[in-house]
């Protein structure tokens, strides 16, 4: 069952014709030698649909490329430029006869040499050669159809609350723990520090495609990183999936630039997806930045996707086997995990009906800390076979989890608003402006909750006069609650830096440059309830500031409401003491309330006080929010 | 020169891996990533700008030998016992349980058609298929076999 429409298909069937009427005439008279191959190569299938997306050849900023970098990739000396100029060389080199075996460029390219035999016909002199590598690696691989997966954030890593994209190339086994795992991820030589995240965005690292099994990146994914995994079905032909899977040998160990922005691990992928079925034209239209999510959602625009499967993460099943449990039944779930009680305290401390959960919940605890390195190994192996020993003896139990929301259901990760702010110095218009992605009052379905990530949040004033007055304009902003509860012992915590318009004590206002940062804890004392209280440090640096930079100390407590489905209020107050470089303190009180009218629009209204020695005011803020 | 060093790496690593095609790590038996330290403050402030892969740890019950000291004689021989050797743990759990994802692999890798009277045999069975902590893989495959 189709979830979308699919695009009509009579015009590409129309070009194909077209193009096959062109070659076919020259193709079908010509012997099989270098002049014939030529001409009927500069004929249409440099131009072609199939070539280009084969090159991953793009109109971009700078004139039309291949977005790959990597020189190996191209037999042309110009090839990264000139499609032509590459196909010439390519069926020069595929007549090549100087070299044999896995070197040769047939082997080398095997989906260049498929389109190149299906356009050209067997006639035309191809090579057909025994490419052992390939050859084990295709027949192992078996494509018959191909999955989009879609890791979501996980707990208390806003920095996740991207997303990840990989492509499962599926077999003809059932089951799908041995499928062919693609994944597109630079390769980061060195440890991690700032360097990381600045040559992320920059292009200074390489990107590569790296296969593995798809149980791998279940361990990874699901279990050690506790992430949610949505699998999309794509509706790709046996045929459509052996092109991929061709052309994936082909960018075998070649690197491109990774930008994090907008050659990242998301649109890589759909270049694979593009090369299986040429004319989705799911790269065509190069944007600013893609987040996994906006590519997923591309991919379901193209209609290519015939179903969903929802795998929960290792938290998520720890909720749904501990739901039924007595607090003092979790809590005994706890020491068995950590190896204060036996497995057999079951037989003691839980009711009969409950046992084989509490021992569930234990290997699920006990799990999740040998992952976050807080057991060593031989003592973790032994207590989890000791766990699963009793547990083996106790009835078979599943423990079905519900579909949430889909990530693609949330709303658009730009966000443009616009509306009407009074404060003391009268009515003005407002407008905001946030690249991406999430935030508290945000509508939460698709999305972790508890996290919220923003970056270049910006919010201006125009007043009655004609006066603009940039209010805001954050770098970033981050805030991830995680409640502490029997399993969950994090902390919580925000950071946030960017130009914030705050009282000056003289009756104005300024807009330094400041930095907050808090960890601390976060309760649910009531379902859709969240409290915080997050102390940490303030900075602020600026020409306002008499000595240009200032520090102290802050803290940030709040409460977050769901009242309802589509509503949430979030009453925050703040309060900083700057000790070194000026000494005020300043504090802010605010209550924020949003209102979800839609997949994509919302309302939000937000009414704050702020003050600092003895000069404070208030302000409200009305906003149409509408996601993008 | 960073950048030709490790794209050499990476060529020779993956050509050596061949027909597996997998990155670096597919070595003997087991082999995952876990990223990093993905919980710390830089990461989230800076955002995680790529998808890097930061290093690699095997990790569970045994590091699973199979499949390097001696090579097994059938590609489907060798594909179960990599599956084995690298998800150990899930299998145990998968068998305590009395059924799963792992199990419905093994099953259709020995192609065993009755799964419900497989997960049961395994089931009652665990403690002679996980006799300690360090079994190893291959000793689970013939148990496995042995039992059902």
């Amino acid at each position: 069952m189709k979830l979308q429409p699919p695009p009509p298909r009579r015009s590409r069937r129309l070009r194909f014709l077209l193009a096959f009427a062109l070659l076919a005439a020259p193709a079908a008279a010509a012997a099989p030698d270098r002049d014939g191959l030529a001409a009927a190569g500069r004929a249409g299938i440099a131009s072609s649909r199939e070539w280009r997306a084969l090159l991953h050849f793009r109109e971009g900023l700078l004139g039309a490329e291949s977005l790959v970098d990597a020189p190996r990739f191209f037999l042309a000396p110009g090839g990264k430029r000139d499609p032509e100029a590459e196909l010439r060389a390519t069926l020069a080199a595929f007549l090549r006869t100087d070299v044999a075996g896995e070197d040769h460029p047939a082997c080398r390219f095997p989906a260049r040499l498929a389109l190149l035999r299906e356009r050209l016909g067997p006639d035309a002199g191809l090579p057909e050669p025994a490419c052992p590598s390939f050859d084990a690696w295709f027949a192992e691989a078996d494509p018959r159809s191909v999955t989009l997966v879609f890791p979501v954030g996980y707990s208390n890593s806003p920095a996740t609350m991207f997303g990840h994209t990989l492509l499962r190339i599926d077999s003809g086994a059932e089951s799908t723990l041995l499928a062919t795992a693609v994944s597109y991820a630079a390769r980061t030589d060195q440890s991690f520090g700032p360097l990381f995240a600045l040559k992320g965005l920059f292009g200074l690292y390489d990107g590569f495609f790296f296969v593995n099994r798809y149980y791998e990146k279940i361990t990874e994914y699901s279990h050690i990183e506790s992430r949610d995994i949505w699998e999309y079905r794509l509706d790709l032909t046996r045929e459509e999936a052996a092109r991929l899977a061709r052309h994936l040998w082909e960018l075998r160990d070649l690197g491109s630039k990774y930008y994090f922005f907008d050659e990242n691990c998301a649109s890589n992928l759909l270049h694979l997806i593009e090369v299986a079925r040429p004319g989705l034209a799911l790269t065509a239209h190069p944007a600013l930045w893609a987040t996994p999510v906006d590519t997923l959602r591309r991919v379901l625009a193209a209609g290519i996707v015939t179903g969903t499967v929802y795998r929960p993460s290792r938290a998520t099943r720890l909720r749904a086997i501990a739901a039924p449990l007595a607090d003092a039944e979790r809590a005994l779930a706890v020491r068995i995990a950590r190896g204060e009680a036996p497995p057999g305290a079951v037989e003691t401390e839980a009711a009969e009906a409950d046992r084989a959960r509490v021992l569930d919940a234990a290997v699920e605890l006990h799990q999740g800390a040998f992952f976050a390195h807080g057991v060593e190994r031989k003592e973790y192996a032994r207590r989890l076979i000791d766990i699963l020993g009793l547990r083996s003896r106790l009835p078979a139990a599943t423990y079905p989890v519900p579909d949430p929301p889909r990530p693609d259901a949330g709303h658009g990760s730009l966000l443009v608003a616009g509306g009407g702010a009074v404060a003391g110095g009268g009515p003005a218009l407002a407008l905001r402006v946030r690249p991406v992605y999430h935030g508290i009052l945000d509508p939460p379905q698709g999305f972790q909750e508890g996290g919220a990530i923003a970056f270049g949040d910006t919010e201006l004033t125009l007043a009655a006069g004609g006066a603009a007055r940039l209010e805001r304009f954050s770098l970033i902003d981050i805030l991830s609650l995680a409640p502490r509860d029997r399993f969950e012992r994090g902390s919580s915590w925000k950071v946030a830096a960017g130009f914030a318009r705050e009282r000056d004590g003289e009756g104005g206002t300024r807009l330094p440059f400041a930095v907050t940062w808090g960890a601390g804890v976060a309760a649910q004392p009531l379902p859709r309830l969240t409290v915080y209280a997050l102390p940490g440090l303030e900075l602020r640096a600026g020409g306002a500031l008499e000595h240009w930079a200032a520090a102290g100390l802050g803290i940030s407590t709040g409460m977050v409401w769901a009242p309802g489905v589509r509503w949430r209020m979030h009453l925050e107050g703040s309060a900083a003491s700057l000790l070194a470089g000026e000494r005020s303190d300043r504090w802010r009180i605010g209550l924020g309330q949003g209102l979800a009218l839609g997949r994509n629009d919302a309302l939000e209204l937000t009414v704050g006080r702020d003050g600092t020695k003895g000069s404070a005011g208030t302000r409200l803020l009305l906003m149409w929010n509408r996601y993008l | 020169m960073k950048k030709v060093l490790s794209t050499a790496v990476a060529a020779i690593v993956l050509s050596v891996a061949g027909s597996a095609m997998a990155n670096s790590n597919i070595g003997c038996g087991v082999g995952t990533m876990i990223f990093g330290d993905k919980d710390g403050l830089v990461f989230q402030v800076l955002g995680a700008t790529t998808n890097g892969i930061l290093g690699n740890q095997t990790f569970g019950i045994t590091s699973g030998t199979l499949g390097c000291d001696k090579p097994s004689s059938t590609a489907s021989t060798q594909r179960l016992e990599q599956f084995v050797a690298s998800n150990m743990d899930a299998i145990a759990r998968d068998i305590a349980a009395g059924g799963g994802e792992t199990l419905a692999a093994i099953a259709e890798m020995l192609q065993v058609s009755d799964r419900v009277a497989f997960n049961a045999a395994l089931k009652a069975n665990f403690a002679k298929i996980f006799p300690s902590a360090e079994v190893q893989p291959g000793q689970v495959i013939d148990a496995i076999v042995s039992v059902i």
